[in-house]
């Protein structure tokens, strides 16, 4: 119904073939080609099954052992593939923001800020899982934990890129601001990531688990929730991802070409103001 | 001004030096500011006497939030006044972006400086190794000059661009700051040595890489802000 009431307020047809060939050509394969969409309706389709699975499994398996509150260790099963997932985006991410630098290209924009966002989004999940795990297993919401602390900083830098991001009005210097910083803030991401929590003094400090997953310390049926989790939420985010990046072309294909109008008219601007037919009223003309 | 790049940088760092000598605002208005932290955080504990991890703390904040302001101001002004297209139709943009780099090292300087008597003597602290304190004020002050140098130069043309600036800069400039706390604080004497001379050594690369980074990916930037098309 809404869609209808949508319909009826803005008549706007769906741009004809015409008019799509005056759009740059990245930008018009990007969001024509069916290709990318070939890969979400499969993963979709996979999800819709599989992540109810997994969730039930996730509750299915037996409390943890080592844990104070062992059963709410079930927690990691979300916590750990969020936070995994948060530096697999942030690191496409920088790589995207190199490849604008160097292409200045539309399609290279959309996926780094796709990528951006996800990235964000899974950080965020991964903090809040985070903070509750401290909360019951450590007895505090923050507990300073040097892991715990450096993914924060993470998270501020992501947040800082969405700020950047959006400060500029114009889609190009956008685009450019927005790669230099993600280019620039993958050297502290990967500084914090990867080699920050492994420092012996820091790693001594750090209440995280260490060796879990190093030494396959998970017993086998959190083995299978653990990485079926990853892999279901490494194809949400994909999916997601693939849909992020479409509709972020089609905006700036929108904003910069606009529709034309159904009946054939010119492939001018839509900021263009043009002469609209009006229904000739019946009767004799003068 | 048809000259190698080293002449061009101090050919804009002198014009920095000057603008800075005849007005003084920006420096002035720094060490007040950076006064102005310490002490505020020195009431709030009721005049007693931080601890070195304390005291530490409170100059590489003053340090931060003071270089948040006057760093960026660098490159705002100039692009507010419609100057830096001038500048840049007659020099290389790495040239001009490490002249004023520097001149914001130079700055900081200066307010490092009086932070650090501050530290020594408002806050009463011993100093028991000069050296790292010199060390984690230095890599400290460098740091933010890189840091607060790109996020001034990516954010022109932005709206609120005065916030962004200290919005963008501050999250890139967290990490190196844990590691000054880490140095200066083994300066005043408490902390551990290893972990004081492996923060050291990350204070000193993470201070190449902002200067190094910054001045690759800047001019790309601005090269590319003007030229879009090409």
């Amino acid at each position: 119904m809404a869609h209808a009431l949508l319909k009826f307020i803005t008549p706007i047809k769906r741009p004809s073939s015409k008019h799509i060939q005056t759009w740059p050509i990245e930008v018009r394969r990007a969001t024509i080609s069916k290709e990318p969409m070939k890969l979400v309706r499969p993963i979709q389709s996979i999800l819709l099954v599989m992540m109810p699975l997994a969730v039930a499994f996730t509750f299915w398996v037996g409390p943890a052992k080592g844990f104070l509150e062992p059963e709410l260790a079930r927690i990691i099963f979300f916590h750990v593939p969020c936070a995994i997932l948060s530096s697999v985006w942030v690191v496409w991410s920088g790589i995207s923001g190199i490849q604008v630098l160097r292409t200045r290209s539309l399609v290279w924009d959309q996926r780094n800020a796709a990528a951006l966002e996800i990235g964000f989004l899974m950080a965020i999940l991964g903090m809040v899982t985070g903070i509750l795990f401290s909360r019951v297993q450590w007895g505090e919401w923050w507990h300073w934990d040097p892991r715990q602390t450096s993914f924060l900083m993470v998270l501020l830098i992501l947040a800082g890129a969405q700020a950047v991001r959006g400060g500029f009005a114009d889609e190009q210097k956008r685009a450019i601001a927005t790669a230099g910083y993600t280019a620039l803030a993958m050297v502290p991401v990967l500084f914090l990531t990867f080699v920050f929590p492994r420092i012996p003094a820091i790693a001594q400090m750090s209440a995280h688990p260490r060796e879990t997953l190093p030494k396959n310390q998970l017993d086998v049926y959190y083995s299978i929730g653990f990485y079926s989790m990853i892999v279901l939420l490494l194809g949400l985010t994909i999916s997601l991802y693939i849909i992020r990046t479409r509709v972020g072309l089609l905006e700036v294909a929108l904003n910069q070409h606009g529709l034309d109008k159904a009946r054939g008219g010119s492939p001018a601007s839509h900021r263009v103001v043009r002469p609209v037919d009006l229904p000739q009223p019946p009767g004799p003309t003068a | 001004m048809n000259s190698p790049w080293l002449n061009q940088v101090s050919a804009v760092l002198g014009k920095e030096l000057k603008t800075e000598v005849r007005s003084s605002h920006g420096l002035a208005t720094g060490i007040l500011l950076g006064i102005l932290i310490i002490a505020s955080l020195g009431y709030s504990s009721l005049f007693d006497k931080p601890s070195p991890w304390g005291a530490a703390g409170m100059t590489v904040s003053a340090l931060l939030f003071a270089s948040a302001l006057m760093v960026p101001r660098l490159f705002l002004v100039e692009e507010e006044q419609g100057t830096l297209d001038l500048l840049r139709l007659n020099g290389e943009a790495g040239a001009i972006y490490m002249g004023k780099l520097l001149a914001g090292i130079i700055q900081l300087l200066v307010i490092g400086s009086v932070l650090g008597l501050v530290l020594i003597e408002l806050l009463s602290q011993d100093v028991q190794r000069p050296l790292f304190l010199a060390v984690g004020i230095l890599g400290h002050i460098i740091c933010l000059a890189g840091g607060f140098s790109f996020s001034g130069a990516l954010v022109m043309g932005a709206s609120n661009r005065w916030v962004l600036a200290a919005a963008a800069g501050v999250p890139l400039l967290l990490p190196q700051s844990i590691m000054a706390v880490l140095v200066i604080t083994y300066g005043l004497g408490a902390g551990r040595p290893m972990t004081a001379i492996g923060s050291a050594w990350g204070l000193i690369c993470m201070a190449l890489v902002l200067l190094c980074m910054g001045a690759l990916v800047i001019p790309v930037v601005w090269k590319l802000s003007v030229e879009p098309g090409k």
